[in-house]
């Protein structure tokens, strides 16, 4: 049998793979600084630097280009938005997003996606903006299926299913309040996790309040795509104050994080007997489509929501657009390098490298003792 | 065949046998407190920790007056009926394990008697064996036969032919397998006792010393192994399948612990229905790399500890002792004295 270390052993293996897939950056502007890093992409030399150490093999010179133009666009688009009124903000966050997932697409693949369109349609059956309904389409020439392709482990969009503007607002854990605020009847599809490090490991628990909106807990989980193949069966009911689930010894980080770095199960999107779980890029090109959509081409629907909504939901959209804004940036660099990258004003957010001698410290401890106890023992030679 | 692939296929046997319906509805009876008998479920759970398999039952039935005097209610003694088929299991038991120890016959009595896992119980059999049938024939005498090449018997016949076994000598042998024994059990599946070690360091000095050791040794062992034989026959009457600790349940495993008496492993398990809850002396199957590897070890309880929070969940933590293909947990004994 394989033999395996201790529980320190265990710690060090999981901090070691944290270290692998996440990294943080402290900075005083985190949205300054992600563009300044997707910016180094920009440059030729970096590109094929890049591309060679993931690789990829060489690129054309007009492939360099159009990497470098895609980014030096997206962020133009993004910083337009950043100043322009709510008329026209979605329209520009979606240029710049389609222009910075075709450009880092070529990053992480080493080929342009062959994209003639947006790849989906929009219909809007009545005034109310959460019915607005989005139709993949387009599934070889279709911008949402070809980035699906590249960012969202190939999920398979385009089914003849529609997706509802409200649907793809519960995916996003950056504005669920707002989304519980404005929808108080929509069950939530992103679920906060606290995680707790215990003796025995990693514990991993939801309030179940967060949960309440679905028939039962057991229903919510259901939903949960990995859950079983990545966790131990869940436990709660019986007393128990939190739905708590241990991660397997050999289970994969299903979940997705929030700006600040919490943890979220999603809860897929049922439709008939398919569940669809895709990943926030996705999510949010789809949703910046239909405002963009909106705003663009009907602006008698776009107008009356920005100036006479009564429900709140255009707050709803501001937050959206916001955490767009800052995160797909964010999410796209974390793409093109294999790792999470979280930004924090907070001089704590540099590596902690005192917790890492201390593991060290408790190794030469461990042997120390082992050897003396052994030498005591007249068992070591 | 060896003797954990015979203790399989007994164990399929008495799945499979109808006398074993009974005896498992008496035994779960008596772990469960009723409005009438509140004190049933801790007469099963003391029962249950004599790690003595069905004779544990009877044990406290014999023993019940004393130990439930200043534990009111009452609790009534097992019925007449009861009693038999309880006694007749464990006189199926003793059927397996005199066959096992044939292969010792020619032994001294001394020593015949020391290998009786059951023998310091002092409970005198009933005669009630052939009331249920737990087992056929042939399941029985594969056990015997794989039983026959324990390697404990050419250690402990080496060891008794360089002694001179006169009276002293068995004494001293008897003192060294309780002693042995008792520190082992103590120490549990994780830790080497400082005993085992002090006899290791005197083997390597005076291997002239070794002869008394060969022979306690080997007590120990085949002791050890009729123990897991009689485990695993009870665990198949009991239910059809052992705890199985996995990736589906494992919260935590510490890794096998390889020590000169043993190997042990430290589990951290979350109750499922793979394996719900388990207690000192179950043997289970432990397969901490299923998503890499069938590969199993077979494995006997030492310590189990429950833990219960609303806030984290539920968690088992045991110590296990691995059995080797003679069911034996004191494996690397032998090799200390070969």
């Amino acid at each position: 049998m394989t033999r395996h270390s201790g529980t320190a052993g265990s710690l060090i293996v999981s901090l070691v793979a944290d270290a692998r897939t996440m990294v943080s950056i402290p900075t005083e502007e985190p949205e300054e600084e992600q563009w300044r890093l997707l910016r180094t992409l920009t440059y030729s030399a970096n590109i094929r630097r890049h591309v060679a150490a993931h690789g990829l093999g060489p690129l054309a010179d007009n492939d360099l280009e159009f990497v470098s133009g895609c980014l030096r666009q997206s962020e133009a688009y993004f910083r337009a938005a950043a100043s322009a009124p709510l008329d026209i903000s979605p329209l520009l966050l979606y240029y710049g997003t389609t222009n910075l997932l075709a450009g880092s697409a070529l990053l992480i693949t080493g080929k342009r996606l062959p994209i003639s369109g947006h790849g989906m349609r929009l219909k809007l059956s009545s005034d109310n903006l959460a019915e607005a309904e989005i139709t993949p389409n387009h599934e070889r020439a279709g911008g949402l299926q070809n980035f699906a392709n590249v960012y969202s482990d190939g999920i398979q969009l385009v089914t003849g299913d529609s997706w509802t503007l409200q649907e793809i607002f519960a995916l996003l854990p950056d504005i669920r309040t707002e989304y519980a605020t404005c929808y108080s009847e929509a069950e939530p599809h992103s679920v906060p996790i606290e995680r707790i490090r215990t003796p025995s490991g990693t514990v991993e628990r939801i309030e179940p309040t967060d949960l309440e909106r679905y028939p039962s807990i057991s229903d919510a989980l259901d939903l949960v795509e990995g859950l079983r193949a990545n966790y131990l069966a869940p436990q709660y009911g019986a007393g128990m104050k939190y739905v708590v689930l241990r991660p397997k010894r050999n289970g994969e980080d299903i979940g997705v994080y929030s700006l600040m770095g919490q943890k979220h199960l999603q809860l897929a999107i049922r439709k008939g007997k398919a569940l669809y779980s895709p990943s926030l890029i996705l999510v949010m090109t789809m949703a910046l489509y239909a405002l963009a959509f909106l705003s663009r081409y009907k602006p008698e629907t776009w107008n009356p929501f920005l100036r006479l909504d009564t429900s709140g939901e255009v707050l709803l959209v501001v937050k959206f657009l916001a955490v767009c804004r800052r995160r797909l940036p964010n999410l796209v660099l974390d793409e093109i390098h294999g790792r999470r990258h979280m930004f924090s004003r907070h001089p704590e957010a540099a590596p902690d490298t005192t917790a890492l001698s201390s593991i060290e410290e408790l190794h030469r401890e461990i042997r120390q003792r082992v050897s003396e106890e052994l030498t005591k023992r007249g068992i070591a030679k | 065949m060896n003797v954990r692939d015979a203790c399989y296929a007994l164990a399929k046997d008495v799945i499979q046998q109808p006398d074993r319906q009974a005896i498992q509805k008496i035994i779960t009876a008596l772990s469960v407190a009723t409005p009438d008998n509140p004190n049933r479920s801790h007469f099963g759970y003391l029962a249950r920790k004599q790690q003595a398999q069905f004779l544990g039952f009877l044990l406290v039935d014999r023993e019940r007056e004393g130990i439930f005097k200043n534990v009111p209610p009452p609790v009534p003694p097992l019925e007449p009926d009861e009693r038999i088929l309880l006694a007749a299991a464990h006189e199926n038991l003793l059927m397996i394990d005199e066959r096992c120890l044939e292969a010792g016959t020619e032994l001294p009595e001394g020593i015949r008697v020391l290998l009786e896992p059951y023998g310091h119980h002092r409970y005198a059999a009933m005669g009630h064996a052939s009331r249920i049938r737990l087992f056929g024939s042939n399941s029985l005498e594969d056990v015997a036969t794989t039983f026959a090449a324990h390697p404990g018997w050419s250690v402990l016949k080496q060891g008794l032919h360089a002694a001179k076994v006169d009276d002293a000598a068995m004494r001293s042998i008897a003192g060294l397998v309780y002693g042995v024994e008792k520190a082992l059990s103590e120490a549990g599946p994780l830790v080497l006792p400082d005993a085992i070690s002090e006899i290791y360091r005197a083997l390597v000095q005076r291997p002239e010393v070794k002869p008394p050791f060969q022979a306690a040794f080997g007590i120990v062992s085949i002791r050890a192994s009729l123990a897991s034989v009689n485990q695993m026959t009870y665990q198949a009457v009991m239910q059809d399948r052992l705890a199985i600790f996995s990736d589906e349940n494992l919260i935590q495993y510490g890794g096998g612990h390889r020590h000169l008496a043993g190997i042990g492993h430290a589990v951290t398990y979350q109750p499922s229905a793979a394996a719900s809850f388990i207690e000192p002396g179950d043997v289970c199957l432990l397969r901490p790399d299923q998503s890499v590897s069938d590969s199993a070890a077979l494995c006997l309880a030492g310590g189990v500890r429950f833990s219960m929070s609303k806030d984290f969940g539920s968690e088992f933590h045991a110590e296990l002792w691995e059995l080797d293909d003679s069911l034996n947990r004191y494996g690397p004994l032998l090799k200390m004295v070969t």
